[in-house]
C-alpha cells in the first residue's frame, strides 16, 4: 500500500463521511454509489466494475421476479446465477491450473479474480433467499447497487444483510459525535493491528524469523513445537490482519453514519467449537448457517443429518476460501470439531464429569484453543504433502526435543509477546471495565460529580482515571484527531520510503 | 399461562420460558443455535401435528415468524 492509495482512501472517506450531511436521502445514496464505483473501477478495473454492475442487476431484476412468485425452482435459478459466476472466476482458473494438459484451454487460464467477488455474490444470494423467505425487501435500484458495491464493504466484507443496510441507506444516523469517535477509535485499532501486529508476525523480527518463512522456507524438518508455534503464530497473524482489516471498515462506515456486522468476536476466548464459529468471521459464519446449513439439514430429518449437514456446510465453508485441497481440508476438519463437540455434549450429560467449574472452563478453553491454531497448519501449508509432515511432528513425541526447533529464537519470542500481550490486553480492559463499573455505582450512592475535584473521598488515581474513562465515553468528534495524525505520518513515511511494501489484506486473496 | 409455542422452544432450548418472546431468535437467545433449530422443528412438527417444508422452515427466523407459519396452517397458537 503506497502513500498515493492511503490519500486516495482518505480522500473517498472524507468524501463520503461528507455525504452523510446531504438532507436529500436519493442524493446522498446517488453520491454514495459514485464513490464506490469510481473507488471500485480504480482498485479493480473498469471492465469488473461492469461485472459488478452487471450482477447487480441480474440480482435485482431475478429478486422482482422472486417477489411476484417466491419458487424454488426460480430461487435455485438466482443462486444458480451467481455461483456459476463464482465459480467460473474462481475455481476454472484453478482447477486449469492443476492439470497441465489443459493449457490448451486457452484463456481459461488467464482469468484473473474480480476484487471481492467472493463476498458480493454471496450478498446477491441473501438477497434473493431473504426474498423467496418473503422478507419485507423493496430496494430501489439504486439502493441495491449501493448494498451490493458499497466500498467499504466490496473488496473482503464484512458480508451484510439487506434488512439491515437498506434502513441505514435510507436514514443516516444523527448521533455524528458518537459516530466519529467510535469510528475513529476502531480505525486507529485496526491500523495498529494490521499493519504493526499482522506484518510483525508475517516477518518477524529478523530475516526468516515470521510465520511466512516458517511456512515457505524450505528448512530441515520442523519439531513439534516448531508446527505448534507456527500453527499459533499463523491464529494470531490472520486474527490481527483481518479483524485489523475489519476495524479499519467497520470504523469508515460509521465515519459514514452506517453500521456494519461485526466479524470477530474475542475468539481466542471461546470455550468450545460451536462458540468459536459464533465469534470468528461471523458474517459469513452466519451467513452458511442461515443459507446453507438451514436449508440443508431441512431436507431429511434423521438424527444424523444435521452432523452430516454441520461437516458438509464447513466443507463449502473451505472451498469457498479457494479450490485448493487443503482449504476443503481445513473446512472437513472444523466440521468434525463440531460434530465432536456435539457428541461429546451428549455423552456427557450421560456420564457427567464432576471439576471445579474454573478448571473445566480452563481445560475447554485450552483444548479449543489448541485444536483451532492446529487447524491452520491445513489453512495455511501450501500443499497437503506439507500438512503431512507437520502433523506426523505434531503426533510425533520424538519430535519435541528441544534441539530439534528449527525456528529462530526471536521467532518464539515474538510470538510469546503478542500472543501473552493479546490475552494480557482482553483481561486488562475487562478488569477496567468491571472496575468502572463498579466506581461510578460507588459515586452514583454517594452523590458525587463525576469529576476529579468532586471525589475528595476517593484517591486521586481513581478519580483521574474515572474522568479519562468518562472522557473517552463522552464520544466527542474530535477523537478523530488521532486517526488524522496516524495517516499523515503513515503517509509520509510512504512517500519518504518508496520502497514500503505493506502486505494485502490476507482475505483479498479469497 | 405460558402459550404451548413459547413452552416448546423453552423445552428444547431449556432455558426458562419467561426470557423468550416473540421477537426471540438466535441473534438474541444463545442456546439457539444451528443444531437446536433442528430438534426445534422437530418439536414443533411433533407437538402440533404438521409438517414443514423447506421454505417455512427458513423464514422461522424469530418465534413471531414460527407462530405466523404455524397460523398459516391453521393451527392455532
Amino acid at each position: 500500500m503506497t502513500g498515493i492509495t492511503i490519500v486516495i482512501l482518505t480522500g473517498i472517506l472524507a468524501l463520503s463521511c461528507a455525504a452523510r450531511f446531504i438532507r436529500l436521502i436519493i442524493l446522498r445514496q446517488l453520491l454514495l454509489l459514485s464513490i464506490s464505483y469510481w473507488a471500485y473501477a480504480h482498485w479493480a478495473g473498469i471492465p469488473f466494475l461492469l461485472l459488478l454492475i452487471a450482477s447487480s442487476l441480474v440480482n435485482y431484476f431475478w429478486g422482482s421476479v422472486l417477489r411476484r412468485r417466491p419458487t424454488t425452482a426460480l430461487l435455485w435459478v438466482g443462486i444458480g446465477l451467481n455461483v456459476f459466476l463464482l465459480g467460473f472466476f474462481k475455481y476454472v482458473p484453478a482447477m486449469i491450473a492443476e492439470w497441465p494438459e489443459a493449457a490448451s484451454a486457452g484463456f481459461l487460464g488467464d482469468i484473473i479474480l474480480p476484487l471481492g467477488i467472493s463476498f458480493w455474490t454471496f450478498q446477491g444470494i441473501s438477497y434473493l433467499c431473504d426474498l423467496y423467505r418473503e422478507e419485507e425487501l423493496d430496494p430501489s435500484l439504486l439502493e441495491f447497487c449501493l448494498y451490493m458495491a458499497f466500498w467499504p464493504t466490496v473488496a473482503s466484507g464484512p458480508v451484510a444483510r439487506l434488512p439491515k443496510m437498506l434502513p441505514q441507506f435510507r436514514q443516516t444516523s444523527t448521533a455524528v459525535g458518537d459516530d466519529f469517535s467510535v469510528g475513529a477509535v476502531r480505525i486507529v485499532q485496526g491500523i495498529f493491528m494490521k499493519f504493526v501486529l499482522a506484518h510483525l508476525l508475517n516477518v518477524g523480527l529478523s530475516p526468516g524469523g515470521g510465520v511466512s518463512a516458517g511456512f515457505d522456507d524450505v528448512a530441515p524438518a520442523r519439531s513439534g513445537l516448531d508446527v505448534w508455534a507456527l500453527a499459533i503464530g499463523y491464529g494470531f497473524q490472520i486474527f490481527f490482519d483481518f479483524a485489523g482489516y475489519t476495524n479499519i471498515v467497520v470504523g469508515a462506515a460509521r465515519l459514514i453514519g452506517i453500521q456494519l456486522p461485526e466479524n470477530f468476536n474475542r475468539p481466542y476466548l471461546s470455550t468450545t467449537p460451536s462458540i468459536f464459529w459464533t465469534r470468528w468471521h461471523m458474517s459469513l459464519s452466519f451467513w452458511i448457517r442461515d443459507y446453507v446449513f438451514m436449508p440443508l439439514v431441512t431436507l431429511r430429518r434423521n438424527v444424523w443429518w444435521p452432523y452430516a449437514g454441520l461437516i458438509i456446510s464447513m466443507v463449502i465453508f473451505g472451498f469457498w476460501h479457494g479450490a485448493k485441497l487443503t482449504f476443503a481440508a481445513w473446512g472437513l476438519y472444523h466440521g468434525i470439531l463440531l460434530v465432536g463437540h456435539r457428541v461429546g455434549q451428549r455423552l456427557k450429560r450421560r456420564i457427567p464429569i464432576d471439576l471445579p467449574h474454573p478448571l473445566g472452563v480452563f481445560m475447554s478453553w485450552a483444548g479449543t484453543f489448541l485444536l483451532v491454531s492446529l487447524g491452520y497448519i491445513f489453512f495455511r501449508a501450501n500443499d497437503l504433502g506439507q500438512v503431512s509432515r507437520m502433523l506426523r511432528a505434531v503426533i510425533s513425541p520424538r519430535s519435541y526435543a528441544f534441539t530439534h526447533a528449527t525456528l529462530p529464537q526471536d521467532y518464539y519470542l515474538l510470538l510469546s509477546l503478542m500472543a501473552g500481550g493479546y490475552f494480557a490486553y482482553v483481561g486488562l480492559v475487562d478488569l477496567l471495565g468491571l472496575w468502572t463499573t463498579r466506581y461510578r455505582e460507588n459515586l452514583r450512592r454517594s452523590e458525587q460529580p463525576m469529576f476529579p475535584q468532586g471525589l475528595s473521598r476517593f484517591p486521586s488515581l481513581n478519580g483521574a482515571i474515572l474522568w479519562i474513562d468518562g472522557l473517552l465515553a463522552a464520544r466527542k468528534w474530535w477523537l478523530l484527531t488521532p486517526v488524522l495524525v496516524l495517516l499523515l505520518m503513515v503517509t509520509s513515511l510512504s512517500f519518504l520510503n518508496q520502497n514500503s511494501n505493506i502486505a494485502p489484506f490476507i482475505y483479498t486473496l479469497f | 399461562m405460558v402459550d404451548s409455542l413459547i413452552q416448546v422452544f423453552a423445552d428444547v432450548l431449556e432455558i426458562d420460558p419467561a426470557v423468550l418472546n416473540d421477537d426471540s431468535s438466535p441473534d438474541n437467545v444463545q442456546e439457539w443455535d444451528s443444531l437446536s433449530a433442528m430438534k426445534l422443528v422437530a418439536a414443533i412438527e411433533e407437538k402440533f401435528n404438521v409438517r414443514l417444508s423447506t421454505r417455512e422452515i427458513m423464514k422461522m427466523s424469530t418465534i413471531g415468524r414460527a407462530r405466523k407459519a404455524l397460523q398459516n396452517k391453521n393451527v392455532p397458537v
